[in-house]
């Protein structure tokens, strides 16, 4: 039997990959996609919680972090772009100019 | 009629649908003659000999259309709920996605005008 | 079928929102059509900042209540920062006229991105919701990545733009993971319901409930840079142009810490015992490690970057001495929010007006030396603004810092408060040495200043404000009393406490 303990669990391993995709990975892409799934472990999270509660907001919340989550992507490749345009480079450690 | 019975049939279908093909890369594999040649190991590709590496970078424009289909493919889930309550919602459904969907059309306008659309 | 009746007062209660909105998209359009805003341009940025301040005088009198399904609530604790961030948003225009013209980004989308972005901004004030904290937060930022980039050939606005997205991004994650747990929890994410919720079923001590609030707490924490979660600012901060440095130091970190404030006021209270431990350690650390790495800047917008996670950190004190009692340290927090907001713009409206273009960007300690001598206007009001960032008396900072901290201190946090002013002791150094800069070394060409007419009503506005909120009376401008007066009945609502 699948319990929301089963989803939880899995939404919390999704998510700390994530986590851990952002913090060691060095090709900006890679962290990026990190980044995204992140929030779709969030998005399964919110879902699992509007089916065991049977409320609706858990799958609104849904629809909006999917659009922003968008619309973020879309900014970050702008940015990626631009840099790629600029630096022809897309691995972190490529970008340290400024310094303490 | 028991929860499992009902969807007996679905799960019929998911075990042909994954047998099936197996089956017929199996039978192909064992049955079939093997008379390798240069010209069989080469990769498909439209009738065209194949030309360095598959793994080289893509041209940057590619992303300026992968993020512009991006946020207009993505934005259309908030057009799904109103379809599907499109009689519940009315009148005041409608001007509230048509105001929705004209902000989003100033958007394409201004990407239009910015001649993000142009390949050249 | 019935033609729908659109509620015309919540129509009203939306007018800020609204009128930023359509200034946005004007403001994008125009964009498309002319490749430079000239001045006729800008002189509407102005109006629609002006209209929306009209509208929040209007609606400060006007019964608050939840709108749109309880997605929204404009008090006048959401007025009060409305006004608050408008105001930072038209300093910041004022300030990058001649800015933008000299590096070449003067454009309609950056006032369509300032626009936006003032509007996610009131709209995570006036959030009564997660999910509209959720959609303040992004709106806000979304439109300030793209602001930090907007010097598109620069490698350092490009690097900038990337960290703060990435690390922005990565917060938010954080943050919805936090609300998603908390959602679990109370089954809602109303702020009434979730407070009604943790009365109801006694959450104040569950796990699950605490750990979401760690998660919210380092989501917003990446927003108001506090340490840990500080690592971007110095680095955006340097690299974004610098009028939009300016908007992020004022109007993103009031916006931010107000929705903290609302946030923790209205559903966390009763676990406070958890959490204050968390926020003392973070108020300490934030405040020592900004003033300490301030120390040895060399670059006066670093400076200033660290300034600001220190003040951060300042602020945090008022976060842990909040109280169901009374409504001290979420005043004072408003206060000092208001106060640093001044001064802050006036440093950054000068910095603005000395960068140059190169590496350094005009921004080391010789580009300003002597600057005090050759123009004693533009140096007595960075000296003001560095006295009032230090918080010697009589200037409004010191003021500022006395309201939190004696708050604290009447909730016993007396180590804290103990720590806090050894910290305003050591930002001393680095404050009096642009001072010193300034007046006591010469240089032998003239500093070049780009002081124009908007840079100089910025300052000017500035230098009064930290003056006269340090101990100029009320009147016919509003002065220390009036400012603290309205902090009081904008957090009656809040709060519940009839004042």
């Amino acid at each position: 039997m699948v319990t929301i303990h089963h989803y939880m669990t899995l939404s919390a391993i999704l998510f700390f990959i994530g986590v851990f995709g952002v913090l060691y990975r060095r090709n900006l892409i890679v962290i990026f996609m990190s980044i995204e799934l992140m929030l779709n472990a969030v998005n399964l999270s919110f879902v699992t919680f509007a089916r065991y509660t049977q409320s609706m907001d858990g799958h609104v919340v849904a629809f909006f972090v999917m659009a922003l989550a968008a619309a973020e992507a879309a900014v970050g490749l702008a940015i990626l772009v631009m840099i790629f345009r600029n630096r022809a480079t897309v691995q972190a450690d490529d970008l340290r100019l400024m310094r303490d | 009629m028991p929860l499992g019975l009902k969807y007996s049939s679905l799960v019929i279908l998911f075990v042909l649908s994954v047998a099936i093909p197996l089956a017929l890369v199996g039978i192909a594999s064992l049955a079939g003659p093997k008379r390798p040649t240069t010209g069989k190991h080469t990769p498909f590709e439209s009738g065209i000999h194949p030309v360095g590496d598959a793994r080289r970078r893509f041209s940057v424009k590619f992303f300026l259309v992968a993020l512009l289909f991006l946020i207009f493919d993505v934005e259309v889930i908030f057009v799904f709920p109103w379809a599907v309550l499109f009689r519940h919602l009315g009148l005041f459904g409608f001007i509230e996605m048509t105001v929705f969907l004209v902000i989003l059309l100033l958007g394409l306008f201004y990407v239009w005008r910015k001649g993000a659309l142009e390949w050249e | 079928m019935t033609f729908p009746v659109v509620d015309t007062n919540v129509l009203l209660q939306l007018a800020p929102m609204l009128v930023l909105l359509l200034a946005g998209l004007v403001f994008m359009m125009a964009g498309a059509f002319t490749r430079r805003a000239g001045a006729f341009q800008r002189s509407f940025v102005i109006v629609f900042h002006i209209v929306v301040l009209v509208y929040v005088i209007k609606l400060w009198s006007v019964e608050a209540s939840p709108i749109l399904n309880g997605m929204l609530i404009v008090d006048r604790f959401s007025l009060f920062f409305t006004a608050l961030v408008t105001l930072c948003a038209l300093g910041t225009v004022l300030t990058s006229a001649h800015y933008l013209d000299r590096f070449g980004m003067n454009r309609g989308e950056f006032f369509s991105m300032l626009f936006f972005s003032t509007m996610g901004m009131v709209v995570l004030v006036s959030a009564l919701d997660l999910i509209s904290v959720f959609l303040g937060i992004e709106l806000m930022s979304l439109a300030i990545y793209i602001l930090v980039a907007f010097r598109r050939r620069d490698f350092l606005s490009n690097e900038a733009a990337l960290k703060y997205f990435l690390i922005g991004a990565f917060a938010i994650g954080f943050f919805l993971y936090g609300v998603s747990l908390i959602y679990g929890v109370t089954g809602s994410t109303n702020f009434g319901d979730i407070a009604a919720a943790v009365a109801e079923k006694g959450l104040a001590r569950n796990p699950l409930f605490l750990l979401a609030i760690a998660l919210i707490l380092a989501g917003l924490g990446f927003k108001v840079s506090s340490v840990p979660f500080h690592m971007w600012t110095p680095d955006v901060y340097q690299g974004a142009p610098t009028p939009i440095t300016s908007f992020m130091a004022t109007a993103v970190k009031a916006a931010s810490f107000a929705a903290f404030v609302r946030l923790f006021y209205m559903c966390f209270m009763t676990s406070k015992d958890q959490w204050v431990a968390i926020i003392w350690v973070l108020a300490v650390v934030t405040m020592t490690v900004g003033n300490v790495v301030a120390l040895v800047q060399r670059n006066i917008k670093r400076m200033m970057a660290y300034s600001s996670i220190a003040h951060a950190g300042y602020i945090l004190i008022g976060i842990a001495a909040l109280s169901v009692d009374n409504n001290n340290a979420a005043s004072g927090i408003m206060f000092y929010v208001v106060v640093y907001a001044f001064m802050t713009l006036g440093a950054f409206a000068l910095i603005s007006a000395i960068e140059k273009k190169g590496i350094t960007r005009g921004l080391e300690e010789p580009d300003y030396s002597g600057l005090g001598l050759e123009r004693p206007f533009l140096g007595f009001c960075m000296a003001a603004f560095m006295f009032s960032l230090a918080g010697i008396p009589p200037t409004a900072g010191f003021f500022a810092k006395y309201y939190v901290f004696s708050a604290a201190v009447n909730e016993g946090l007396v180590g804290l408060v103990i720590i806090a002013v050894l910290n305003s002791a050591l930002s001393l150094y680095y404050y009096l040495r642009v001072v010193v800069a300034m007046y006591m070394q010469r240089r032998d060409v003239p500093v070049p200043v780009d002081a124009d007419l908007g840079i100089r009503i910025v300052l000017l506005i500035s230098l009064l404000a930290v003056l006269w909120l340090g101990f100029g009376p009320s009147g016919v401008v509003p002065g220390v009393e009036d400012v603290l007066e309205w902090t009081r009945t904008s957090l009656a609502k809040v709060n519940g406490l009839g004042m």
